[in-house]
């Protein structure tokens, strides 16, 4: 049975949804000194070579970074790397339970029917409830022809989606630059007036919205309930995002449209740059991107090493030249999260820190090694400072811990004090 | 009862077919693309009811229940079309829907997250202000200043948008939308825009068919679809979109449950040009052909290959669809037919004379080496690598789509694929990997249904060597009988029972939006037997499908 909705789920943890908020009543943006806190997690597909470019030499400070990090170099004080960190998925160690666990912690033994816990990032943003127009943001890769990739076998989603609103539902992302730009940045109406009345507008079409929700939905069986249930979650939220005072214009100053049709690598350039405007704007403290979807086999022919289907790839066997590739297209993501993390540190949001030093910032893979499906020693890394909440510039041994442990304290790091989370009851020290 | 298992191993052929397997892809990159949309076996379960009936001839009825569906973007796009002349595909913006069972229109995993309500709402503004500019004249009917015109123009406006006739109470929340807008100021027409937008918001229009009062019958009970939901569920399966106003006409005379107004509505409907919807919603999910995208044959090995190619080998699959609509052909045409089309190129890996130029025209394909889309340039194509074919996709691809009979993904302890040894041929690669038991539990029974397909290269075109060897195309089907080649392959098809089985099974996945579970094995038995035969034409498959008792009716809802 799938009945249980987050709005349900949240409601019984005490945790208040799904009641329009006025903006009065909302704490503001930047009140006070207190540091404004943002969760974001990058994801990409297939792993690593870690036999020769993840696991790495040394420990805690003094330790040395692998082949497909040198870029890193500059930002060694404020990223930590993991090594023996590790997922327990409840079966086979494939790409659609790593994808799915990711950000859930959730082993799935049942492949016909798998249910998830709801995302860290879910519970994150439902336990602090950050005052912005954008609940949380999720972004995804430039589209694939017929869908996101499905893996045999699997249900819609499990092995596509990292960021879960309830057990079965994903939040699916958004695949245009473009349109995730116009989520994030909205210029204001040059008029207040004209402003009101189409806030007002909107408002009432919303409550139309509901109230339509609410007249059918006595009728229906449970499943239909449920479904419904979840759009008015969904219009509740968007709601209460029209009430939020929009940000100030000069957040988005140099901040051009990225336009359609992009490239894979323009696309992926285009979206880190969304995720700094929207956190510049403060649009939204809560942010997924999946690089690529799990299972995701983009082309990277663009590297110059000639046909190269990430996912094929990563499964080709262990001649050197095939690594060579594998270590190729990791060593390039690392190059788009540097560009993005070293645009975090450029911002400063007052005193005295940076965007990346006020954030958790949660960056990994579904599998360790990307040619055996590792789910042992995982290929991840946390950045930012957590507003003093961590201390990175360290290699974490992590003992064999099950990661869930891992994103219980990043939860606690963002100040989102739940007690459990999947199956830890006590959050990884030393982070 | 050994009828009744074997028609559940067909439906659910995933596990029957081919028991606990083991082991990851083949060489190569394996059996899995992961570029595309590949979900599995039409026959996914989700543990349905043990109603299947056991005696063969009497099928008990068991229509299951699809319950509410949410519009995919394909079918919204096409609705805003279709209602206001829309044509700016407003929901491309929204995130992309997941395929579950292969059809990206199941109603369980058509889901609505945040971000999707808040870009749904972007859309109905966008939407209704386009269809006031192209409809302005047509949607309002009456003078303003008259007294009720804005409530006919709203309830009209409504049985469009809602797909039946508003009830009192809806139509009257629209006008107090109505109202809003009126006292903000507005003028009449942007004032039914305002309620217009609330109408593009409503569960009423999101979801395909929202009954308009509860059904008094106890939850579990069978009750007929009214008029107007059988009016959706048709459109949406034949067009992929709304019901026209002729066909909303004849739900409200209530006449479409009589089988000679339905039969001559299939039939208006199927002629007409919305019906491509069929195959870019049925056809193009049911055989992958999305996989041909990420295609990537060698430059240097296949010169002639270019993004021109590419289109074709696309464009002969549509054309050989619409051709076997045409002349209502049987649907065993589908993997045994010869009568396609072909450009320059694809007539030079067909080896057929003729085709000259750019465009493609009807050509006649050599039957001892062609079998419909078995052997298509598009197919084999996006099974291949990018030198030479990859016989564990084809396998793979013909155990999901034509069998339904797709392998379990691997399970706990999967070793990785063996890498592959210099001077080895791809099958003797393939043996080696099947030398491990864990291995071999699955790949003995892909590998063997991959080797059917040898004679044709990484394009498409007939080969007799391969890796410098004469080419060996004995294919063995999981039961154990063996062909050589395509040709063969399809003569089985024809009189066996996996195919007809399978085809009719994805219709109907697709058709209802639900997976097929082991309460629709007979039903989807009775309708494949005689529907999928030499004599029977694919509009006979259409037409027994639609009037299937699970599309005309519904179980309640617990």
């Amino acid at each position: 049975m799938k009945l249980l909705s987050r709005r349900m789920v949240l409601r019984a943890s005490g945790v208040a949804v799904g009641l329009p908020v006025l903006s009065s009543l909302l704490p503001s943006a930047h009140a006070g000194t207190e540091a404004t806190k943002r969760f974001i997690s990058l994801f990409f597909p297939n792993g690593s070579t870690m036999r020769q470019d993840w696991t790495l030499g040394g420990s805690g400070t003094d330790y040395t970074m692998g082949t497909a990090h040198t870029m890193l170099e500059p930002l060694r004080s404020k990223l930590s790397m993991f090594e023996n960190l590790n997922g327990d998925y409840g079966g086979a160690p494939d790409h659609s339970r790593g994808t799915a666990s990711f950000l859930t912690g959730s082993p799935i033994s049942d492949m016909v029917d798998p249910q998830v816990e709801i995302s860290i990032d879910q519970v994150i943003a439902d336990t602090l409830r950050p005052p912005t127009s954008i609940r949380s943001l999720h972004l995804g890769p430039t589209p694939y022809a017929s869908g996101p990739p499905s893996d045999t076998g699997w249900p819609s989603g499990y092995n596509t989606y990292i960021s879960w609103a309830g057990p079965s539902t994903p939040n699916a992302p958004l695949e245009s630059a473009q349109v995730a730009f116009d989520q994030v940045y909205v210029p204001p109406d040059a008029d207040p007036a004209i402003a009101a009345k189409r806030l007002r507008l909107r408002q009432s079409v919303l409550d139309h919205t509901v109230d339509q929700i609410d007249t059918i939905t006595p009728r229906l069986g449970a499943e239909d309930t449920q479904r419904l249930d979840e759009y008015l979650t969904a219009v509740r939220e968007v709601e209460m995002g029209l009430q939020v005072d929009p940000p100030s214009p000069s957040c988005g100053d140099g901040a051009l449209p990225p336009g359609e049709d992009l490239s894979f690598a323009d696309h992926t350039k285009a979206m880190l740059d969304v995720i700094v405007l929207a956190l510049r704007c403060d649009s939204t403290r809560v942010i997924t991107y999946s690089m690529d979807y799990g299972f995701g086999n983009k082309d990277f022919t663009f590297l110059g090493n000639g046909n190269c289907k990430h996912h094929n790839l990563s499964h080709s066997g262990s001649a050197q030249d095939i690594i060579d590739m594998h270590k190729g297209i990791v060593r390039w993501y690392m190059d788009q999260i540097a560009y993005f993390l070293t645009a975090m540190d450029a911002y400063d949001d007052g005193n005295g820190s940076t965007l990346l030093d006020d954030s958790v910032v949660y960056i990994g893979s579904d599998v360790g090694d990307g040619w055996g499906h590792a789910h042992a020693d995982l290929t991840a890394m946390i950045a930012g400072g957590g507003a003093g909440a961590l201390n990175p510039g360290r290699l974490i041994d992590a003992g064999g811990a099950s990661y869930d442990s891992v994103l219980l304290a990043m939860a606690h790091a963002m100040g989102a004090e739940i007690p459990t989370f999947s199956g830890a009851s006590m959050p990884f020290a030393g982070l | 009862m050994r009828a009744a298992i074997h028609r559940s191993a067909r439906l659910l052929g995933s596990v029957a077919l081919f028991g606990l397997c083991a082991c990851g892809g083949g060489g190569g990159g394996g059996g899995d693309d992961g570029d595309d949309a590949s979900a599995g076996s039409s026959g996914g379960s989700e543990g349905g009811s043990e109603s299947g009936d056991t005696t063969p001839g009497s099928c008990t009825p068991a229509p299951g229940r699809v319950g509410l569906q949410r519009l995919t973007r394909a079918e919204y796009n096409r609705t805003v079309r279709d209602l206001f002349g829309v044509t700016s595909a407003p929901a491309d913006m929204f995130p992309p829907d997941s395929a579950t069972s292969g059809f990206d229109n199941n109603a369980a995993s058509l889901t609505v997250s945040p971000q999707l309500a808040s870009l749904l709402l972007d859309a109905a503004e966008a939407v209704a202000a386009e269809a006031m500019v192209n409809q302005a004249a047509t949607i309002i009917a009456c003078d303003p200043v008259a007294a009720d015109c804005a409530r006919e123009t709203l309830a009209a406006l409504a049985q469009r948008v809602y797909r039946r006739p508003p009830t009192d109470a809806e139509l009257d929340d629209l006008l107090a939308l109505f109202a809003a807008s009126q006292s903000e100021g507005d003028t009449f027409a942007a004032s039914i825009e305002h309620a217009l937008t609330g109408m593009l918001m409503a569960p009423q229009f999101l979801y395909r068919s929202v009954p308009p009062s509860a059904s008094d019958a106890a939850a579990g009970t069978i009750v007929a679809l009214d008029d107007w939901a059988l009016a959706t569920r048709l459109s949406y399966f034949v067009w992929g979109s709304t019901p026209d106003d002729a066909l909303l006409t004849r739900a409200g005379e209530g006449t479409l449950r009589d089988d000679t107004v339905l039969r001559v509505e299939l039939d208006r409907m199927l002629a007409d040009p919305k019906a491509g919807a069929l195959y870019d919603g049925f056809v193009s999910q049911w055989l992958q052909l999305g996989k041909l995208a990420a295609a990537t044959p060698d430059a240097g090995a296949f010169p002639q290959f270019d993004e021109e190619m590419r289109a074709a080998m696309l464009e002969e699959m549509r054309l050989f669809f619409a051709g076997i609509r045409a002349r209502d052909g049987s649907a065993l045409e589908i993997v045994n037919g010869t009568q396609t089309f072909a450009n320059a190129g694809l007539a030079e890996i067909y080896g057929v004379q003729g085709p000259t130029g750019d465009e493609l025209v009807a050509i006649t394909t050599d039957p001892t080496q062609r079998a419909g889309v078995l052997t298509m340039p598009a197919v084999l194509t996006m099974t291949s690598g990018p030198t030479s074919p990859n016989i564990v996709k084809r396998g793979v691809w013909l155990a999901e789509t034509i069998l339904c009979a797709a392998p379990p993904p691997p399970p706990e302890g999967v070793p990785p694929a063996p890498d592959p040894q210099p001077g080895e041929t791809e099958r003797e690669q393939l043996e080696r990997h099947r030398e491990d038991p864990s291995c071999g539990s699955c790949h003995n029974l892909i590998d063997p249904l991959g080797f059917g397909f040898e004679h044709y290269d990484a394009l498409g075109a007939w080969r007799d060597q391969a890796d410098g060897e004469p080419v060996d195309d004995l294919g063995t089907l999981p039961d154990g009988r063996e062909y050589r080649g395509m040709v063969e392959l399809a003569g089985l098809l024809a009189t066996g029972d996996e195919y007809p089985i399978c085809v009719t099974s994805k219709v109907m996945t697709y058709a209802l939006g639900r997976v097929m579970d082991d309460a629709d094995a007979c039903a989807v038995e009775d309708i494949a037997t005689t529907n999928v035969t030499l004599d029977a034409t694919l509009s006979d498959l259409l037409w027994a499908v639609v009037t299937s008792d699970a599309f005309l009716s519904e179980e309640i809802a617990p």
